[in-house]
């Protein structure tokens, strides 16, 4: 869209068909599903446009960063003290990422979170690790199981069809397994391993049968070209975008689709304020916006709402969206509403070197690494703690910034630096948070953000289960280590404060009874009819794996339940 | 294959999404992409001329002009003004700025001389002082260490750097597995080299 429709837009009043609030991850694939459904399509986004063309900037060299990849310490420790701890908000990518002064939230001096955010078209979607994962049956009834949280309302069976369509529009590279824990779907051709991480799999293998298995990252992006988008070229920093549109990201692909329907009209710069509750009907009626540049306040209608501007986000608009009936916030009956918030634990990280491999190498930068998944409490139960966790990790070879620490210079020390450094091997546990009443979000009575609306108090901590999981999986990692014959083995020891895996979720929970939930089991809220929360919000319990591909295909199950009660006129 | 080469390759299917008319004209144009390149005409802000130089010659002593080109022609001296000017504290530059001094009393000590006057053996000379010294003395080992931190990343992070690394911006593809030539390969323990399983 352009300047110009952005400008006619405000004065027209009309009833949109939908509104989606938020075009990351969730949200685009909400414009795609409503708009390709027919319905006309109104996208809020609070942050501004993303111009792949202008902004994107994964083959920029280091040499025209102005601090060579080190990133403006002073600007980021002045306006992004937060989002700087996240790996991916580099010199380059630093701007898909909030201004935590315009954007604060506040939480318990003891109980540290770090709230990690991507305000523009695209949201977070274009700065993700695009890891992809099923849930399991494991995962969908563990809550019943095991008494913690509520029971999820769905199970694989529900969910699988969606999975399915979710993956054949993305595209996910991957290997088949065969795994209860982890089911396969429709996989692009998988990437490779290199030979360090093939003799990780050979010793797990060797040590552990058919417990436990390395695998291939399961990844968002294209191993061959599809749909239109091309294949991956192996340049490396997804994270700052992708002009061959290879990785996953609502900017890339969902959007794109909406808007070639001709039905979407995409805002961005609309800062969603609140829900507008209409007593009378008892719907949604639309929401009220706040211009993001001009800070004139604006109402948009629609028919249907979606929330998709991510788990906390949703929370604080709902909770933001007061009236004599919902004292308590908007959807709120059940009093459940910012509680249960969990996010995966993510670390900390094992380092180890793999001496003996140095005539090998690799060419190109594989924007992906191995999987080891769950194995606890699967085929290996424990009672040290509940549910599990999955290995990320992969190999590669210390570069020229070893020399920092290594003896010498001269003509000798510059051959050696040319030359690429020993193996090394990372991995690190993700591990399953239980969901807790105690972590959950409010509305700061003091604190505001720079458009005046509420920010969010956080009171969120780790639980011992947490902690016995993150200790767990540091020891499995070096008994893996070991037997694979890596060496110098480094593991390090603080745990994340929760928020930096950034797979926030649960705020919004779905069940199977009103008064213990949000949401039914199609995203839908039971107070109000024609609202829905599609984003990690939905969330029952975490699982270990990576989340969004499940937002996703929750998001497409929620639009297909939408235009079919549309269609028969119950909404 | 360089960026516009990819692009191309998109073809039709580039549909050049959400993307406001004025920026259309732009869009092949990646000679644009290139602002901010870090080549200055000015004199450096924190260094003075003398400490400009005694860098020049303690980057380029730690990286010489071999068979490839050396720190000084990487410009190693102008990213370590910026650092010291734009991102390091005002006590990590102070802390620098008395390394710098330090050397020219090293040099005084050892040739009656500053540093960028000693030859080349007079200089490695101090070096190795320096770089033994680092081993016993906490404030000359952070000294040490933010010079050679200073001189790798703005030697290898310049074009001149990245050409002698042989780094591709756009490889094209993925070798999980290349024997690196003309290294011995008979000495590797695992054995097996590139094997059925895992990921092939």
């Amino acid at each position: 869209m352009n300047r110009r429709d952005l400008i006619r837009l405000r004065p027209r009043r009309e009833v949109y068909d939908a509104i989606v609030v938020g075009s990351g991850m969730t949200g685009g694939w909400a414009a795609k599903q409503l708009t390709e459904a027919g319905l006309r399509t109104l996208v809020l986004e609070a942050g501004p446009l993303i111009v792949p063309e202008r902004d994107y900037a994964e083959h920029v060299p280091t040499y025209e960063m102005r601090f060579r990849g080190w990133g403006d310490r002073r600007a980021l420790e002045e306006r992004q003290s937060i989002q700087r701890l996240c790996y991916a908000c580099d010199e380059p990518a630093a701007k898909f990422f909030v201004d935590d002064l315009d954007n604060p939230y506040t939480h318990d001096d003891d109980k540290p979170f770090l709230y990690i955010r991507g305000r523009q078209v695209g949201g977070r979607s274009i700065m993700w690790a695009r890891q992809s994962y099923r849930l399991s049956d494991i995962d969908f009834s563990a809550n019943a199981k095991d008494g913690h949280g509520t029971d999820w309302p769905i199970r694989s069976a529900d969910l699988s069809p969606w999975y399915d369509l979710v993956e054949e529009f993305v595209g996910v590279s991957g290997r088949a397994e065969g795994l209860e824990q982890l089911p396969d779907g429709r996989f692009l051709p998988p990437m490779e391993l290199m030979c360090v991480e093939e003799q990780l799999g050979r010793a797990v293998a060797h040590g552990w049968g058919a417990s436990r298995k390395l695998t291939i990252g399961r990844a968002a992006v294209l191993t061959r070209d599809h749909n239109g988008r091309q294949a991956c070229h192996y340049c490396g920093p997804c994270h700052r975008g992708c002009i061959t549109r290879s990785y996953f990201s609502s900017l890339n692909a969902t959007l794109p689709a909406a808007e070639a329907t001709g039905r979407m009209t995409l805002r961005p710069d609309s800062v969603v304020e609140s829900v507008r509750w209409d007593p009378a009907t008892g719907r949604a009626r639309g929401v009220r916006v706040i211009d993001r540049n001009s800070r004139d306040e604006i109402e948009f209608e629609g028919r249907v709402v979606f929330l998709a501007a991510s788990a906390l986000e949703s929370a604080r608009i709902l909770l933001n969206s007061k009236s004599t009936d919902f004292p308590d916030g908007l959807a709120n009956s059940s009093g459940v509403l910012g509680h249960y918030l969990m996010d995966h634990t993510m670390g900390p990280g094992v380092r180890a070197r793999f001496p003996g491999w140095e005539s090998q190498t690799y060419a190109g930068n594989r924007p992906n690494g191995f999987y080891i998944p769950r194995f606890r409490n699967v085929t290996e139960p424990t009672s040290g703690f509940l549910r599990g966790y999955g290995f990320q990790g992969g190999g590669s070879r210390v570069g020229w910034d070893r020399g920092e620490s290594e003896p010498g210079f001269g003509a000798a020390f510059k051959r050696q630096m040319l030359d690429p450094g020993p193996w090394e091997m990372w991995m690190e546990g993700f591990g399953e948070c239980l969901p807790r009443y105690g972590n959950h979000v409010e509305l700061d009575p003091d604190v505001v953000d720079a458009w005046g609306v509420p920010v969010l108090r956080i009171h969120c901590a780790w639980s011992e289960n947490e902690k016995a999981i993150v200790a767990d999986a540091q020891a499995r990692a070096v008994e893996m280590l070991e037997a694979a014959g890596a060496t110098d083995i480094d593991v390090a020891h603080e745990i994340n404060p929760p928020g930096l895996t950034i797979h926030e979720m649960g705020t919004a929970r779905m069940g199977r009874d009103r008064k213990e939930s949000v949401l039914n089991g199609f995203n839908q809220s039971w107070d109000v009819r024609n609202l829905f929360v599609v984003d990690g919000g939905a969330m029952a319990s975490s699982g270990c794996q990576n989340p969004s591909l499940t937002y996703m295909a929750l998001t497409a199950r929620a639009c297909a339940y939408a235009v079919d009660a549309m269609n028969r006129n119950e909404l | 294959m360089r960026r516009r080469d990819v692009v191309r390759a998109l073809g039709a299917a580039a549909a050049v999404p959400l993307m406001p008319a004025e920026t259309l004209a732009d869009l092949f144009d990646f000679g644009t992409m290139a602002r901010g390149a870090v080549r200055r005409a000015e004199p450096p802000e924190t260094l003075d001329p003398h400490q400009d130089a005694t860098v020049t010659a303690l980057a380029e002593s730690i990286l010489p002009a071999t068979d490839t080109p050396g720190a000084t022609d990487a410009l190693v001296n102008e990213f370590v003004d910026l650092i010291l000017t734009h991102w390091f504290d005002e006590e990590e530059t102070q802390m620098f700025l008395r390394g710098l001094a330090d050397v020219d009393r090293r040099a005084g000590a050892m040739w009656g001389r500053v540093f960028v006057e000693c030859d080349a053996p007079q200089q490695t000379a101090v070096m190795a002082r320096l770089e033994e010294e680092a081993g016993a003395t906490l404030d000359v080992l952070r000294f040490w260490r933010h010079l050679k931190r200073l001189t790798l990343a703005g030697y290898f992070t310049s074009e001149i750097g990245q050409t002698a690394l042989g780094v591709e911006i756009i490889p094209g593809r993925f070798d999980p597995c290349l024997t690196i030539p003309g290294l011995d390969t008979t000495a590797e323990p695992g054995g097996e080299g590139r094997v059925e399983g895992g990921g092939r």
